[in-house]
């Protein structure tokens, strides 16, 4: 791996400068506006803050997530998997009483596990029947 | 330079977009109530903006709603709602979507530079 340049931005090099106090503001900044959808001003006046703060409060944060997002592949991959894997015994627990809902919810989550291991992707299979074919030829 | 038209699209598009923000804010208030159908429409407004919106940003605001609907609907399901399940279900197969695609347009911007 080549060493980043000093003109290269660094990963999280934004958030290393930020300190737990503006990181935790940061975080509820953008979940007022993401999840709650307040505008900028209602934020603003919320949290006491100005307009500009809260715009780079917002970039920053949606900046911070998307290298997380990159960055924790494997364990995100880990975690989605064992989340499946419970919904399946939740579903199939939930069958007794909910019946067909619960067989459908289990059927989802075994369909969602199969794409996360990769196991929906199409698979070249070796029947043998060209190199069958190759010796008749060859006869 | 920007003609009238454009910014008339520009306009339309962005009353739409708010629209569907709207119809989330309303959809959690709702399943925070207690009904998890509200969940249902915030994934409906998430598909639209996914469409509508196809940044990195906005894909990463989707992915924290999401989030929060799988939090949401996990509750319901504890309350022994099956509807719960469906929504977890629904939710986690658009947070993978929306994974893979943040993911390729990072590693397409690191190319790029």
């Amino acid at each position: 791996m080549s060493a980043p340049s000093g003109r290269q931005k660094q990963p999280n090099a934004h958030a290393r400068e930020r300190t737990a106090a503006q990181l935790q503001r940061q975080e509820r900044v953008f979940a007022l506006s993401v999840l709650d959808g307040r505008t900028h001003r209602e934020i603003a006046k919320e949290l006491g803050l100005d307009r500009g703060t809260v715009a780079r409060d917002l970039r920053a944060e949606a900046e911070r997530r998307s290298e997380e997002i990159a960055e924790r592949r494997e364990v995100e991959h880990a975690t989605q998997l064992a989340l499946v894997d419970n919904l399946f015994y939740r579903s199939m627990e939930m069958a007794h009483t909910a019946g067909a809902g619960g067989l459908a919810a289990a059927a989802k989550a075994l369909e969602m596990r199969s794409r996360l291991l990769g196991l929906d992707q199409a698979v070249k299979l070796d029947t043998g029947l060209e190199g069958l074919l190759k010796a008749l030829d060859a006869d | 330079m920007a003609t009238t038209s454009d910014r008339t699209t520009d306009r339309s598009r962005r009353g739409t977009l708010a629209t569907y923000r709207r119809r989330i804010r309303h959809g959690f208030a709702i399943a925070e109530g207690g009904d998890p159908g509200g969940l249902e429409a915030v994934l409906d407004a998430q598909v639209a903006l996914d469409v509508l919106d196809p940044t990195t940003g906005a894909r990463v605001d989707g992915i924290a709603r999401c989030e929060r609907v799988v939090a949401l609907a996990f509750a319901a399901a504890d309350r022994g709602d099956v509807r719960g399940l469906a929504l977890v279900l629904r939710a986690q197969g658009l947070i993978l979507d929306l994974y893979a695609l943040v993911r390729t347009e990072l590693i397409d911007d690191k190319g790029a530079t």
